[in-house]
């Protein structure tokens, strides 16, 4: 990157003051879940997005995936006052994930959704088999080319007899989502 | 980055900005001479973290804020270019770190957004041009990267995304090219540059041009079809050299014995000497082609003048030949080279005279002249001293070439103001019988030429008078 994002660039701390006040805000809904974030949590939670994307190579700009994701979980029957800033910082962890291995194919709400989905009615949640079982499929469907990303009770045997082209498939279209890869 | 000394007295020292990056260049200099305070460039990288977010967000279509770190790479990339693009057409760069300070970079980037339309504009009107004088030669590289830069280029250039990007596959290399750019800029450029040298190309006959392919094919062992070298310099260099031999720009043919007078004057002149002769047969060969506007001398000259290295080199290891393409099908030299050519020394030149005036005709007598003289004092000695006669003279000028010939002519042009028709006056006062003699020879011999060969003999003979008088 350019050198004007280097020590004089103050628009982190900025950055960090207006996303730490946005997560906090997420407590007025979650309070009536039994559910809230200390300042150290919302912290706590930037700073796994922080480190998230830096290891998995991507950037974001403002903080708006956080306090999404908050406002999808905050509601689940699967989450406790107790666990509720570690379970956030492992759904943050996945969220980023997917978005590499769905080679941006699913946006950031579609994905958020999908988590919740799955993690209500599929896991129970669980994170692991969220992440290892529901999701890995859908990773799976997407690099296999399979029509329906979504299908996650398809064998894959089946999914190879129907000739499933390399890439999207043949009535796939990347349209049909948001933008394809650069 | 070299760092360069800001000049403090008079405004910004020109040649410490770095001119491809800079925004950034600016901001810096801005900084550090006090015309920017630190809140402000804070202040300027919110507003373009702002314009890089908004510029992610028009990339995954709202769809998503975060992007693979490369990608980000690209876009921030992208929108400094803009922005540099922009902030280049401002005329002086205290004026330009002036609208940094007052404008929103917003604006500032909606701007350069227009410039870059504009320019596509102007480079879509090169290639209109380029396709039009392009030159039928069968050279593959040179083809396809007109034919790249057209369907590549045109149709992917991404102005948004990836300005800093110029999409096309381009082989064909250029004689002067700039690759320190890139994007848009550097396809405007370089098309800019291959309508120069196709305009150039085209005053030589494709037979020739391809026969210079044609033996540089022979040279490299490669078939001339994919060769990556540049036409224009090849026609460039040979057209220098045959100028030197005295010669017309348009005869790009050089033969053995040719060759051999070329390698025996550039051996003999050092190094400053070298750069001065090529310079000046460059400007020569873009005289005799009507190339006059003044981007495209500076181009070829400059063109030449980066040869001389190479030249230079190829002349201390004696492979000078490798830089020429030498057609081993011509026989008869019809070039008397004079410029830059050893003086003999005045016993020399008796004894010559001497030998001259034994041959038996006017044949021998020229070859003895090709193989002894070459330079132009000595020939016009040759000629004052009554040993050439008659029809030996027809002989003689028709081996000397046309460049000799309009030397010869040019001090005795008249120029009629009133007519600017041109006339060749001999003053009887000024000469003695003989010199009378063979100028008369010399004009009969002139006047009996055909009306394209005189006429290019004129047009050289008043370029080189004026030249003299300017």
């Amino acid at each position: 990157m350019s050198t004007l994002m280097l020590p004089l660039f103050q628009l982190e701390r900025y950055s960090t003051q207006v996303a730490v006040e946005q997560i906090l805000e997420t407590n007025e809904k979650a309070i009536e879940y039994g559910l809230s974030l200390t300042k150290a949590d919302a912290l706590e939670l930037i700073e796994t997005r922080d480190e998230v994307l830096q290891q998995i190579g991507r950037i974001e700009i403002g903080s708006a995936t956080i306090s999404k994701l908050i406002n999808a979980f905050y509601d689940s029957s699967f989450i406790n006052q107790q666990e509720y800033s570690e379970t956030l910082s492992e759904l943050l962890e996945i969220f980023y994930y997917m978005k590499n291995e769905s080679l941006e194919l699913i946006s950031d709400d579609d994905l958020i959704d999908l988590m919740k989905d799955y993690f209500e009615n599929r896991c129970m949640g669980s994170l692991e088999l969220l992440k290892n079982r529901e999701l890995e499929k859908v990773s799976r469907n997407i690099r296999f080319g399979v029509v329906d990303i979504y299908d996650l009770d398809e064998d894959q045997e089946q999914q190879q007899e129907d000739g499933y082209e390399n890439g999207y498939g043949s009535n796939f279209n990347k349209d049909d989502f948001y933008w394809g890869e650069f | 980055m070299k760092e360069k000394a800001l000049t403090s007295e008079t405004g910004i020292n020109p040649d410490s900005i770095d001119h491809h990056n800079f925004t950034v260049s600016l901001l810096n200099i801005g900084l550090s001479k006090g015309m920017l305070s630190l809140e402000k460039v804070e202040e300027i990288q919110k507003q373009l973290m702002i314009l890089l977010s908004d510029t992610i967000l028009m990339y995954t279509k709202d769809q998503s804020s975060s992007v693979k770190t490369e990608i980000a790479q690209r876009i921030f990339q992208s929108i400094l270019y803009v922005l540099d693009v922009s902030l280049r057409n401002v005329p002086a760069p205290e004026k330009a770190i002036e609208t940094l300070k007052n404008t929103r970079l917003e604006e500032i980037y909606s701007e350069g957004l227009k410039t870059i339309d504009l320019q596509m504009l102007q480079t879509k009107q090169l290639m209109v041009e380029i396709q039009d004088n392009k030159l039928s030669v069968d050279m593959i590289s040179y083809q396809e990267s007109i034919d790249n830069i057209n369907n590549e280029f045109f149709c992917e250039y991404d102005v948004r995304f990836d300005a800093h990007n110029g999409i096309a596959s381009i082989d064909y290399p250029l004689l002067c090219d700039d690759m320190s750019w890139d994007g848009m800029i550097y396809i405007k450029n370089y098309l800019k540059k291959l309508n120069w040298e196709n305009e150039f190309c085209n005053n030589f006959s494709v037979e020739d041009i391809n026969k210079l392919l044609v033996g540089m094919e022979k040279k490299m062992g490669i078939s001339y079809k994919e060769l990556l070298a540049n036409m224009s310099e090849m026609i460039l260099i040979n057209a220098c050299c045959s100028v030197i031999l005295g010669r017309s720009a348009y005869e790009l043919m050089i033969n053995e014995t040719a060759y051999k007078r070329l390698e025996t004057i550039l051996s003999n002149i050092n190094d400053n000497d070298l750069l001065k002769l090529l310079e000046e047969a460059s400007i020569a060969v873009l005289d005799e082609i009507s190339i006059h506007m003044t981007d495209r001398r500076q181009y070829f000259v400059s063109g030449i003048k980066k040869m001389v290295p190479m030249i230079k080199n190829a002349i201390m290891e004696n492979s000078l030949s490798g830089l020429l393409v030498i057609d081993k099908t011509i026989m008869n030299d019809d070039s008397i080279f004079y410029a830059g050519g050893r003086k003999l020394e005045d016993e020399e030149l008796r004894i010559l005279i001497k030998e001259i005036l034994g041959c038996q005709s006017g044949y021998e007598k020229s070859n003895l002249i090709n193989a002894e003289i070459h330079n132009m004092e000595d020939l016009i000695d040759v000629f004052n001293s009554y040993c050439i006669f008659d029809s030996e003279y027809e002989t003689i000028f028709s081996e000397i070439g046309d460049y000799g010939i309009a030397m010869l002519v040019s001090e005795m042009i008249e120029e009629s103001p009133m007519t600017d028709k041109i006339n060749f006056e001999i003053e009887p006062l000024h000469n003695s019988e003989n010199e009378l003699y063979w100028k008369e020879k010399l004009l009969q011999y002139l006047n009996a030429c055909t009306s394209n060969k005189y006429k290019t003999i004129v047009k050289l003979a008043k370029n080189l008078k004026d030249a003299k008088l300017g």
